[in-house]
């Protein structure tokens, strides 16, 4: 028998034993809303299986009853006829679902029109004939078996025995409930319905058996008796064999539930006469059983939605200029300690309108409801119970009753349900179902003997690191070891500066400055990367998620607790709610890691300014994406070369600027200090500091006035008056050649740049930048200014503007320029604070050349290097 | 069961004879493998596993007003309470012993308010007063605790 249809027999059947139950209950208190609609769902979800599984007689006797009970649920009173009638549908859909079993799923053929008539008739407010098939039996046994059934029957084969031994077993009058006794015609499988009390119960047991078996091994140690020693090691191997083994059968992959989904979805197009696309991602993520059979049916109930109420018929897509075949996707994965499943269709996406009209017909808002609704919130309506968006009720998921299942039943394991919908885009639905439930490998580690578990998925890398030693200048890369910036510990991790969270120090158990040797787990959320020192790491491990205590749900760097194979109880390690603790931590350490994490996830671009003091000079800042390493040095390391201060830095030598005068004892100590290094085209600078403060986003105002020599000007940051650093002055004095190479090796005349830039601060931020990279450069504080520039004649080679401007924007700028024929060539560089894919799609469409996040260094200097050679290709 | 009768479990911590209704009561045993919970409030001696379940061990000596520092506590009472285990260390376990309703005395106005707002009375027990504890109470009232301290 098809497993899709073995299955549907034994659910529903589980179904049919519910509502049962529910319509007594319901008799008896016809006025209990949530009975009628438990029972409206559990027949409707048959119908709408029905109708996947071909099963017409059934579907026809279910939609009759449903379309009662709709009327039931939208006021009209029910009568004991009334639920007598849905009873005797009950028990006819039982008779037949048994017939379907012992006839390898074939329907009885016949039809139930006295049912449904009575049923119909009900649904019109008249009695219901009670005569017309009260006394009849479920459905008539003498009408002819349909061709399959008896084709079947007939057929030769192995079978033959099997089939046939209940008819001869049994009284042939009642055939129908016969083969309930053999059941002989139920497939062998290899795979048998378990209930998950039993394996909880088992699970349970496994951890018992464990435990008993650790104090058995412990007292045989006390006893060294040699005779246990074999057993005993049996013992050990096979509980853990059974335990290993108990684990996996809670855990299945997703693909088991997704695989149905192909022909369900097939099966809808081909009813509703429309193309659809099903692409399915993420199948291998394993969701506890559990759960798993939990998201079925909200699932089932999300995707027929999709396909019938979201995309749209072929004709009003092509009208739409969409591919006529719709597609549905669904996706899953890990995510934040959770589980995520999506169901993303391409259709017409939700009116909000439509949704507040039907709201207000339906009386589930009232019209002042409706106005204060925001968009996204009359989205949520369709969660309400007895909302429907189709117009029309089909045999598919017309009802309304589909979304309503949906958030019940993730909300009953504690899921969550979101949606987003853009009209004509589609439709985004995302279950976050928790991983309390899963099993997930984690990574055993320890600090002061106290283990803890590591969710495996937030680990990127280990690394081991030996004791701290005086460190001298810089550390060699053979050897790993922890840093202190500024009295936090940092580790140089090749090219990253990785902020060092100590466990003990964050779990408050530390006493005293510990040994700084161990191991680095280097964790990653989202693009944040730390790293946790703990003593020791031991293996990995398939550990259950327990829940936390709730009384203990306030600790936020524990999300949970789970069960060790030896029996012992350990916490598990949030590694979000550690990573809050690196940045909360108003130190340096951070800051490198966010520069980094600016370059990775362009997302967020701020600029970020890396604040410093210089003793008697106050605090300074310079922006964090021109810093190429922070190291310490020893002064007295600094030597004196053409009156100029120097270091060797990695074999070479780099000149060192010292903002403040020091005296002969400083300069001669063999104190630390803090050191900025910048590179430049190869060119490197150092910087010595006193303290290394913090890291602050850039303000939106500076004061440009008066500013010293080597620097820009003075903001407010973190509430105090601090000096930004003028890099370019620096690299300048120190490497005159800088510029005036870039000037010379480049062509004979040297590029005209256009910047259009709103913001002081950056225009001297890089304007420098564009005059090193060999450019002439005129600035225009925004859009209109450039415009007119250009448009007024005059020609450049290159046009670098900011995205946000007052009185005409860079998308706007570059718009016009193509319009002005003499410059509609120009190359055109957006360089932006805020990156998000819609404005880098409309920078392409636009044809601008290149869209860059403001601090990112590293790809502006790429840009200008490119441009410079086109440009001089051009010429040449 | 005599309605005027309750059975309860006899203990003693730091000093004090308590005791509780024994229904409460799912599990005796003897303190092992409790892991301490870093940066809990320090009412939370730890957790532990028990068949399985997770147990919340809770420092009773602590909420009584106990001075801190003595000997460890080598015994664990285990309640059920709201779907979790909680387990209380104590430092002996006595009988179970059956008391008549009316023999139970209200406590004294001027014991601590903690204590007195899941004190349920005193009996006087072998010559020896004994506080009988409200199980749901005294649970609430460390929860409670908790909260605040974990804020």
């Amino acid at each position: 028998m098809d497993e899709l249809l073995s299955d549907f027999i034994v659910e529903t059947g589980e179904s049919l034993e519910q509502i049962d139950a529910a319509l007594v209950a319901f008799e008896q208190a016809p006025s209990d809303q949530a009975i009628l609609r438990q029972v409206f769902r559990l027949v409707h979800t048959i119908k709408g299986t029905c109708g996947f599984l071909e099963l017409p007689r059934m579907e026809a006797l279910t939609h009759a009853a449903e379309n009662l009970m709709g009327r039931y649920r939208d006021g009209l009173p029910p009568t004991a006829d009334g639920v007598s009638t849905i009873l005797h549908v009950i028990d006819q859909i039982k008779a037949q679902l048994d017939h379907m079993q012992a006839h390898a799923g074939a329907e009885p053929a016949g039809d139930d029109q006295a049912l449904i008539d009575a049923l119909n008739g009900l649904a019109e407010g008249a009695d219901a004939q009670e005569d017309q098939f009260g006394p009849q039996a479920p459905f008539d046994s003498d009408v002819p078996l349909d061709p399959l059934e008896e084709a079947f029957r007939n057929a030769p084969g192995p079978d033959d025995a099997l089939s046939e031994t209940p008819q001869m077993d049994t009284d042939p009058q009642n055939t129908l409930t016969a083969p309930e006794m053999g059941k002989p015609t139920a497939p062998a499988q290899g795979a048998i319905r378990v209930q998950l009390g039993v394996l909880e119960q088992l699970m349970t047991m496994v951890s018992e058996l464990v435990l008993t078996r650790n104090q058995l091994m412990a007292v045989s140690r006390e006893h060294e008796d040699a005779r246990y020693h074999t057993p005993l090691q049996r013992l050990c191997s096979v509980t853990a064999e059974l335990q290993d083994g108990v684990m996996k059968t809670r855990m299945q992959p997703i693909s088991a539930l997704w695989q149905k989904m192909p022909r369900i979805v097939r099966d809808l197009g081909k009813e509703l006469g429309k193309q659809i696309h099903l692409e399915m991602s993420g199948e291998e993520t394993e969701l506890d059983r559990q759960v798993l059979e939990q998201i079925k049916d909200p699932l089932t109930h999300m995707i027929r939605n999709a396909a019938d109420h979201g995309l749209e018929p072929p004709a009003d897509r092509t009208e739409a200029g969409k591919p006529e075949a719709g597609r549905i996707e669904l996706n899953a994965f890990h995510q934040g300690g959770q589980i995520i499943i999506e169901i993303r269709d391409d259709g017409r996406g939700l009116d909000a309108a439509k949704l507040k009209q039907k709201a207000l017909e339906r009386g589930l808002i009232t019209p002042a409801d409706a106005d204060g609704m925001t968009d996204s919130q009359a989205h949520q309506l369709i969660f309400h119970p007895g909302f429907s968006t189709a117009q029309a009720v089909t045999s598919v998921s017309g009802r309304g009753v589909g979304m309503d299942v949906v958030r019940t039943n993730i909300e009953m394991i504690g899921g969550t349900i979101d949606l987003q919908s853009a009209p004509g885009e589609g439709t985004l639905v995302s279950l976050n179902i928790p991983l309390t439930l899963a099993i997930v490998p984690a990574l055993i580690v320890a600090s002061h003997d106290e283990r803890f578990a590591v969710p495996q998925r937030a680990v990127r890398e280990l690394v081991r690191v030996s004791p701290a030693k005086a460190v001298k200048g810089h550390h060699s890369d053979a050897e790993v070891q922890i840093e202190q910036v500024s009295g936090v510990p940092v580790l140089q991790l090749r090219d990253q500066l990785l902020p060092i969270l100590r466990l003990d120090e964050a779990l408050g158990a530390a006493t005293g400055p510990g040994a700084d040797g161990g191991f680095v787990v280097v964790l990653e959320i989202g693009s944040f990367r730390f790293g946790l020192l703990v003593d020791a790491v031991f293996h990995t491990e398939e550990i259950v998620v327990k829940p936390m205590v709730g009384a203990l749900k306030e600790l936020k760097h524990f999300s949970g607790t789970t069960i060790l194979g030896d029996g012992s109880v350990i916490m598990i390690l949030d590694a979000q709610g550690l990573a809050v603790q690196v940045t909360q931590s108003e130190l340096v350490d951070h800051g490198a890691t966010h520069a980094e994490q600016a370059q990775d996830n362009v997302q967020n671009t701020q600029i970020e300014l890396l604040c410093f003091n210089l003793d008697g000079a106050g605090r300074k800042a310079v922006p964090l994406s021109l810093i190429h390493r922070l190291e310490q040095v020893e002064l007295s390391k600094i030597e004196q070369v053409g009156g100029r201060s120097t270091l060797q830095y990695t074999e070479r030598l780099m000149p060192i600027i010292f903002l403040r005068d020091l005296s002969e004892a400083e300069r001669a100590s063999v104190r630390q200090k803090p050191l900025l290094v910048f590179e430049d085209h190869g060119f490197l600078l150092g910087i010595v500091v006193d303290q290394v403060l913090d890291i602050c986003l850039a303000p939106q105002h500076y004061d440009l006035d008066g500013a010293g020599l080597g620097y820009l000007g003075s903001a407010i940051l973190d509430g105090k008056a601090t000096e930004i650093l003028d890099l370019a002055y620096f690299m300048a004095q120190e490497h005159p050649k800088l510029f005036e190479r870039q000037g010379q090796t480049a062509t004979p005349h040297r590029q005209k740049l256009l910047y259009a830039e709103d913001s002081a601060f950056f225009r001297n931020m890089l304007v420098p930048i564009f005059q090193s990279a060999g450019f002439d450069v005129t600035v225009c504080h925004d859009g209109v200014e450039a415009m007119e520039r250009v448009e007024g004649g005059e020609r450049y080679d290159l046009i670098v503007t900011d995205i946000e401007m007052p009185r005409m924007d860079g998308f706007g700028l570059a718009k016009s320029i193509s319009n002005a024929p003499h410059a509609a060539q120009t190359p055109i560089i957006a360089l932006t604070s805020y990156d998000e894919p819609r404005a880098r799609d409309q920078a392409k469409a636009l044809g601008m050349s290149a869209y860059i996040a403001k601090n990112d260094r590293a790809q502006l200097d790429d840009a200008l290097a490119q441009m410079r050679n086109r440009l001089d290709r051009e010429v040449a | 069961m005599d309605v005027d009768q309750m059975q309860v479990v006899c203990f003693e911590v730091g000093g004090q004879l308590l005791s509780m209704d024994v229904t409460w009561v799912s599990d005796v045993h003897k303190l092992d493998g409790l892991t301490p919970v870093p940066k809990a409030p320090s009412i939370v001696a730890g957790v532990l596993n028990l068949r399985g379940r997770i147990v919340l061990a809770l420092n009773l000596g602590q909420i009584l007003g106990g001075k801190q520092g003595e000997k460890a506590a080598s015994l664990m009472i285990n309640v059920q309470y709201l779907n979790e285990s909680y387990g209380f260390l104590v430092d002996s376990v006595r009988d179970v012993v059956s008391l008549a309703r009316d023999q139970v005395q209200p406590c004294p106005h001027h014991i601590d308010p903690v204590l007195a707002s899941f004190a349920r009375g005193t009996v006087r027990h072998e010559g020896r007063l004994m506080t009988i504890l409200e199980v749901d109470g005294m649970i609430k009232s460390m929860l409670s605790q908790d909260l605040m301290h974990c804020a």
